[in-house]
């Protein structure tokens, strides 16, 4: 697998987890377009700007 | 439901769901393939009603955007909320293929199977129409099942290039300007009556052409005149009689073809409808032998509908695919659709624009007779205008050449035996697309129900 359909998949399976939690009310829609906005440009952001505006948005629990 | 169930559930139907995969996972990864694509391939091509909505959203997408990403097209669908879990499904697509060189060969298989899908669906649909008894008559049965099964192998714009290139369509013309050049081919198709054959430059393929005239002008003899100069070139011609039958067609063409015999002895059509002498009865067989061969059908039923006009035309068609000519006499004794409310001109008007739709889908010309109504009578200079067309919908509008036949010694039989016109038709032209209008005169010879050629032309 290529590092673009790698890329790619990683994006799907990051916004399919705040999907999640959007379904369980915690996360706001507003938020949950901000991260498909963010994972969309990323692509066009350097690595300071995208950690910037990721730690912007709430964090992923890990469950431990 | 994950690919492998979804996989499973359509095994029966003619569809390839990795092929559908294929295409869209290279249409995401490279969108400028799109606008490469786009004669090509439509979401009807699609089984899986997900995919049809990811296309969907992938050509929404460039369209508005120039570009496409995974992300986007994954937004679009949620906000659309009509696909389950379209991360699922989007994952799937970006292991689906392994070249960009894939996407042609993949469309040509979604082409095939959407190509039985039609099929098939049109199978189910006439399989319902007779279990549910929904036509009146066999005819009806049959016109409306070929109808369904021309409709599912004929769809417009998936099958062929709709935007054609400059290059490709001067292939075709030059390709064509060779053919003639050589003598393969002329440009239209020439009924031997030079005088109109050198208006026409013969009748084009795809074109209606309107047979005109009051009653009693020779209509249908001149229409049987072309057919038989057609067929004698072995270019098979179908006739519709709403009017005559068969026979009474037959006869005619006997009759017609034994004025040969003019300047020797000459036998009548009293002579051939009472009782041929000997030598007589010798010539009118070779007349027979001679017409035996032509390829020609007549369909002489009465009351036909366009429906059932067009049903027994892709039939004849599918027999001979060389057919050449189609004549209908007449226009007026068409069947119009049973529930048609609309005024008379519009349903006139509605039959004339099918049978023009009819000569381009035959890809052949097709001679439509029609009479023309009194109103001619009322004027003093009777010769028909386009104008006489116009009360009996819009006619001339759709018709890609218009005919009037015009006898003066219909009219004033003493004038025209003081100007010496007595017996002469002028066939006017009074209006053709791709050509001149003008004024053909024939010999009419009542007797033998023929035409002859005068070889005069003048400008109307």
């Amino acid at each position: 697998m290529d590092l673009f359909t790698q890329m790619e998949r990683v994006k799907l399976r990051f916004i399919a987890a705040y999907e999640r939690l959007l379904e369980e009310g915690q996360i706001s829609e507003a938020e949950m377009e901000g991260v498909i906005q963010l994972i969309d440009q990323m692509d066009s952001m350097d690595r300071e700007e995208f950690i910037a505006r990721l730690s912007k948005l709430r964090p992923l629990e890990t469950g431990d | 439901m994950n690919v492998a169930a979804r996989d499973q559930q359509v095994s029966f139907v003619p569809c390839d769901l990795d092929a559908e995969r294929r295409v869209l996972g290279i249409l995401i990864r490279y969108p400028d393939k799109i606008d490469e694509i786009a004669d090509f391939l439509d979401d009807s091509l699609f089984y899986d009603p997900a995919h049809r909505k990811i296309f969907r959203a992938i050509r929404e997408l460039y369209q508005t955007r120039g570009k496409i990403s995974y992300t986007q097209v994954y937004s679009k669908l949620r906000k659309e909320k009509e696909l389950d879990s379209p991360d699922e499904l989007l994952i799937g697509l970006t292991q689906s293929f392994i070249s960009q060189a894939e996407l042609r060969p993949s469309i040509e298989v979604l082409r095939e199977k959407a190509g039985k899908r039609r099929i098939l669906q049109a199978a189910h649909q006439i399989e319902e129409m007779i279990l549910l008894e929904t036509e009146e008559s066999l005819p009806a049965y049959q016109a409306k099942a070929q109808e369904l099964i021309f409709q599912a192998a004929n769809v417009d714009g998936v099958d062929g290039e709709i935007a054609k290139d400059l290059l490709t369509v001067l292939n075709k013309c030059f390709l064509n300007l060779i053919a003639r050049r050589e003598g393969k081919t002329s440009h239209g198709l020439t009924v031997r009556f030079p005088s109109i054959d050198v208006l026409t430059t013969g009748f084009k393929k795809k074109d209606l052409i309107i047979l005109a005239a009051r009653p009693s002008m020779g209509k249908t003899a001149l229409a049987l005149n072309f057919a038989v100069n057609v067929a004698r070139r072995n270019i098979p011609v179908l006739i519709f009689s709403l009017e005559m039958d068969d026979e009474q067609i037959g006869d005619r063409m006997v009759i017609s073809e034994l004025f040969r015999y003019q300047t020797e002895r000459p036998i009548s059509a009293f002579d051939y409808n009472t009782k041929l002498g000997e030598e007589d009865f010798i010539k009118t067989q070779s007349v027979f032998s001679e017409l035996y061969d032509l390829p020609m059908k007549i369909v002489d039923k009465r009351g036909l509908s366009v429906g059932e006009i067009r049903a027994i035309g892709r039939k004849v068609k599918s027999e001979w695919p060389d057919l050449g000519l189609v004549i209908i006499d007449y226009l007026q004794l068409i069947r119009p659709p049973d529930d048609d409310r609309r005024n008379w001109a519009l349903v006139v008007g509605s039959i004339v624009r099918e049978i023009r739709d009819l000569a381009g889908e035959l890809d052949l010309p097709i001679i439509l007779l029609s009479q023309l109504n009194r109103g001619v009578e009322s004027r003093e200079n009777k010769r028909p205008m386009l104008s006489d067309l116009r009360d009996s919908g819009n006619i001339e509008e759709y018709a890609d050449v218009v005919m009037f036949l015009y006898r003066d010694d219909y009219y004033y039989p003493e004038q025209a035996a003081e100007k010496g016109t007595l017996g002469q038709v002028e066939v006017i032209i009074a209006k053709q697309r791709k050509g001149p209008t003008g004024k053909a005169v024939l010999r009419w010879i009542p007797e033998y129900t023929r035409f002859i050629d005068e070889a005069n032309r003048e400008d109307v």
